[in-house]
Parts: structure tokens; sequence; C-alpha cells
């Protein structure tokens, strides 16, 4: 009565030859513990775990999600063509610029519109600025979760170079809404070009050195994520995984390489990928992937044309859809656009990264010890935000 | 208690009030930013300016507003027909009315650098009734009344000129009345051949 495990039906193998489902469950309760990871857990977010433990052993994990609903995709279908931006870009704070391009390209395609050059370019500045970003907030959180705080300290500081350049941008820190359809809203100027500089630059003399020496190849670290949450090449894929998930698991998958967009058929940089497919990998990943980050920014400044940065966008656009993917910094992000011939979007459907890693998690956390949950959690790099929408 | 440690309650007394009034004139740990008049960068977006001299009244900022924080506030006057008037409590501070203003060169509506928005006593009435409103009304508002009369004047002015040219143009038509009179017919009688040939 009242069980919600045997009114969904679950069956348990708990000891090898004696199978328990339905009502028989309750006897168990001594045996079988369900505990609330989260809401309130540092680490969780605005997310709720249920975990089903048997001593110190995870049996099952079911995600309780939609503590940050916000009908996102609704609410675009109340907005104009170019002021939908601002609903897109907030289905995660952190990498705004990526949902901004990606839905911005499915409405340019609808509509037939060519972007200028300079546009494209400092379209990919500016996500690649993002990912870094989100990566910093990604790496600085994984440590965070074993306990240790110093890296996210590390890693703001760092950080907040980079949002002082998106400040000089568009004018705000976080949520910018510099990227429309028909190009990015405002001229990248000298001081914003120089500002960026000095962040890569402060990212790669003074935090990738100092966080490689104690952060990287840390014994510590690697008791403690090595070999936990081991995906293999041929489940991550049959999971769905996405972004630096898959790649740890070597899958050499990116949007970027694959389908170019914006200006980076035009650059040189290479797919990070590891083979082992476990929590440090996937750390790992992350980490190179911010040094790769950082040289792409490097060639898309030196390349950067002159002229214009923003062409003239339809106010009524044609009907017709389109669907984008973009390598968000969490993953490959996918928007479907409808457009019913009106001065705004139809329908737009956002295919996330961050929920597609959720639901691969409980296959991951069975019958891992307790104190993995946190570290798994982690090493998924998920945002609730994306999660939600 | 002991009596060395009772010796020690004057001393000790004495100490903590040195430290307390060393205190009170030590500079602040804490700065008052709002005073220090910080300039942020170019684009900033922070509280809206309203020129209401320049507003056309075309409503394409209310229409761009993502959030439908702006309101048109009819004048009663013809020329800017209404003036925008924005909601502080839940404008997020996009921009896109900036962009949308179709003024040049320069725009009606415009975020400026002013980002201390601080409000004593705050009750949700006094949040829902603060507002960005455009700073120069009554004179944009008087300006263009005066253009008004001037126009209406100007246009006064025109009628009478036009009587006047008509009165003037009958007196001549009826000096003149036959050489138009043989005029007429021949340039009507053109398209009429014309006509006739498509048929």
């Amino acid at each position: 009565m009242g069980n919600s495990i045997s009114l969904a039906g679950y069956t348990f193998v708990v000891e090898e030859t004696k199978e328990i489902s339905g009502e028989d469950l309750g006897l168990l309760q001594e045996k079988l513990l369900q505990l609330n990871w989260g809401v309130q857990h540092p680490a969780s977010g605005p997310m709720r775990l249920k975990v089903w433990v048997d001593g110190d052993e995870v049996v099952k994990v079911d995600p309780d999600i939609g503590y940050v609903l916000r009908l996102l995709e609704k609410l675009v279908e109340y907005r104009t063509w170019q002021n939908a931006i601002v609903n897109v870009e907030r289905a995660c704070f952190i990498d705004n610029f990526g949902t901004m391009t990606g839905y911005s390209i499915a409405a340019e395609k609808i509509a037939d519109v060519e972007l200028p050059k300079k546009a494209d370019y400092v379209r990919t500045i500016l996500c690649e600025g993002g990912r870094i970003v989100s990566h910093l907030i990604g790496l600085g959180s994984f440590v965070g979760v074993m306990g240790v705080h110093t890296p996210m300290q590390w890693a703001l500081i760092a950080r907040e170079k980079f949002l002082d350049a998106f400040e000089v941008y568009s004018g705000q820190r976080i949520a910018t809404a510099s990227i429309v359809p028909g190009g990015v809203r405002f001229e990248p100027t000298g001081k914003f070009i120089e500002k960026m500089v000095s962040a890569v630059d402060f990212l790669e003399k003074e935090f990738i050195p100092r966080y490689a020496e104690v952060f990287i190849d840390n014994p510590t670290l690697k008791i403690r994520s090595q070999g936990i949450g081991v995906v293999p090449k041929e489940k991550a894929i049959e999971l769905g995984l996405a972004g630096p998930a898959l790649r740890a698991s070597g899958v050499a998958s990116d949007v970027r390489k694959d389908y170019p967009y914006a200006a980076y058929g035009e650059l040189d940089f290479k797919v990070v990928t590891k083979e082992e497919g476990d929590a440090y990998a996937r750390y790992l990943v992350i980490w190179e992937e911010l040094i790769e980050s950082a040289k792409i920014i490097r060639q898309a400044i030196e390349g950067l044309p002159e002229g214009e940065w923003r062409t003239k966008f339809p106010i009524k656009v044609p009907a017709g859809e389109a669907y984008v993917n973009v390598e968000w910094a969490r993953g490959c992000f996918g928007f479907h656009l409808v457009s019913d011939g009106g001065t705004g979007p139809y329908r737009l459907k956002m295919r996330a990264p961050s929920f597609a890693n959720l639901w691969a998690m409980p296959e991951m956390m069975k019958n891992v010890k307790l104190a993995d949950v946190p570290v798994i959690f982690a090493s998924l790099y998920m945002c609730h935000g994306d999660i939600d929408r | 208690m002991e009596a060395k440690d009772a010796l020690k309650i004057p001393f000790e007394a004495t100490k903590k009030v040195i430290r307390v009034t060393k205190a009170l004139f030590a500079p602040k740990a804490t700065e008052i930013w709002w005073d220090k008049g910080i300039k942020r960068e170019l684009h900033y977006r922070g509280k809206h300016i309203i020129n209401a001299e320049l507003c056309i009244g075309c409503s394409m900022c209310a229409r761009a507003c993502p959030v439908n924080c702006i309101d048109m506030v009819p004048t009663g006057v013809k020329k800017p027909r209404a003036v925008p008037k924005v909601r502080a409590n839940e404008c997020i501070f996009c921009g896109l009315c900036e962009d949308a203003c179709p003024t040049k060169p320069e725009k009606a509506i415009k975020l400026t650098d002013h980002y201390s928005m601080i409000l004593e006593d705050v009750t949700w009435d006094k949040l829902t009734e603060y507002t960005f409103e455009p700073e120069n009304l009554d004179e944009a508002l008087e300006k263009a009344k005066k253009m008004e009369e001037l126009l209406e004047k100007k246009k006064q002015e025109a009628l009478k000129k036009k009587q006047q040219a008509q009165q003037a143009k009958a007196k001549a038509e009826a000096g003149k009345e036959k050489p138009l009179a043989e005029k007429k017919p021949q340039q009507e009688g053109k398209p009429q051949k014309e006509t006739k040939g498509e048929e």
C-alpha cells in the first residue's frame, strides 16, 4: 500500500535464487532502502534521484525531473522570429550561444537568407567562448562533488575573464541575447577582440598549466574516478549518449566536424576522444576540449573578415521546416523549427543532449556503490535547464 | 575567581574600548557602489531612456518586446500618437526594443549604462508601479502642439491661397473661353482613335 515500487510494478532480483515482485517488496523494507538524492543535495541541482540501495550497493535509480520546467518550446510560439532568442537561450544559461546559433541557422534555412562571412566568424568565436565557460564549470563541479572546492574557484576566476568579454560585446554577462536570425546583433569591436584575446591568454598561460599541475593526472582523483561508470563503445551508441560522454567512449562524433556550420569548416581543430569510457575519461575529454576551443578562438580571431555582421531578416517567413544540429557544450543539440508563414515560429522542438544523457544514467548506475552516484552524475556533464526546458 | 583575574578585567575592558573606537574611524570595508558612478561598457543594457521628441509613436518597440512589458500610452497629440512606457519590474533588459526602433540616426528608446534602480520600502504595488517613462514628455507635447498649430496655420494659408488662385483662374478662364473650347476636342479625339484601332 502506497509503495511506489509496487505501484510501478518493478521486479528486482535481490538474491540470486529468490525473485521478489509486487506486494512482497513491502516486506523487504529493512533490506531495500529508498533514498532521495536531491532536491536539496549540493551536487544534484534542481532535480531528484530516487536511489534504491541494498546496503551500500545501488539497485535502481529513477530520475525525477521537472523542477525547472519553463515551457520554453511553447513560449517560442508566442514570439516573433527575432525575439524568440530570449527563450531559446534560456535552455541553459551557461552556454547560451550554442542554442541561439542553432535556432538562428534553422530560421535562416527556412527563410533562405544568406549570412555575411563576418557573422559566421563572430558566431564561432562566441560559441567557443560559451563552450569554454561551460567546460570550466563542468571541470570545477566534477572535482567539487568529491569534496574539493578549490578547482571550482580557479575555474570561476578564468570564467570571469570570458564573461567580461561577453559584457563588452553584448552588454550582459550571461543572458546575452546576441545572436539573432540574420547574423549577430552587435559589431565585434576592437575592445571585444582585445578582451577575448586577453581571456584566452589568461586561460592558456595561467589557468591551464596551474590546473594541469594539480588536478589532471592527480592520483587521488584517479583512484576515485577511474573504472567507475564504464560505458563501452557499443553500449554508448545504444544508450544514445551525447557530447563529451559519447566521445569518452571512443566514438568520434562531433557536429562541428561532421556537418560543419558557422565557420567551423574553415578552421583546423581535432575531435577529442578517449577509449576508456569511465568517469575519468569523460573528465579528460572536457579538459582537452577546453584547450582545443582556445585554439579555435585564436584561429577565428585571426581569420575574422571585414564587412557587415547582420543582414535583413524578413518579418514574415515562408512556410516550411528545418532541422539543424549544433555541437553545444554538452553535446549535439537539435532544433526542429516549423514555420506556417507567420511572423513567428509555429513550433520549435529542441532535442537536448543532457536529456539523452540523463536517461542513460540509470543503466550506468546499476550495481555501483552509493558514494559513486555523485561522481557518475557529475561526469555525465548535464545541465538541468537543458533537461527540463 | 582569583585576584589575578579580577585585576585583568579593567585592563581588557579598556583594550576593547580602544578597539571599538579604532574601528569606528577606520575606512569602510564595504563600498557604497551606487555613489561611485561606475561606467559600464559600450553596449551595457541598463535603464531605458525614452526620448519623446524623437519618438514617432509607431509601437515597433512594444511589438518587439519578448515579455510584453512596453505599453504605448496615448498622448492626445497627432505626431507621437502614443509614447512607450516600460514596466521595469517585468523587463529583462534584452535590448530588442532598441533594435526595433526605426528613428535615425538617434534611437528614441535606448538602453543606457545606468544600472542603479533602487526602490526604498518596496512592496509589490510599488514594484509594479515602477516604470521608465519618457523624461521630456511635457516639452515634447508642447512642441508637438505648437507644430500642429503651425501646420494648421499653414494649411489654412495654403487653402486661402488655393481659393484665391482658383478665383483668379476662374476669372482668367471667363476671359479666355473660346481658345480652350477649340483645344479640347482635339485632345479627346486622339485616344478615341487608338481604342478604335485596338478593337
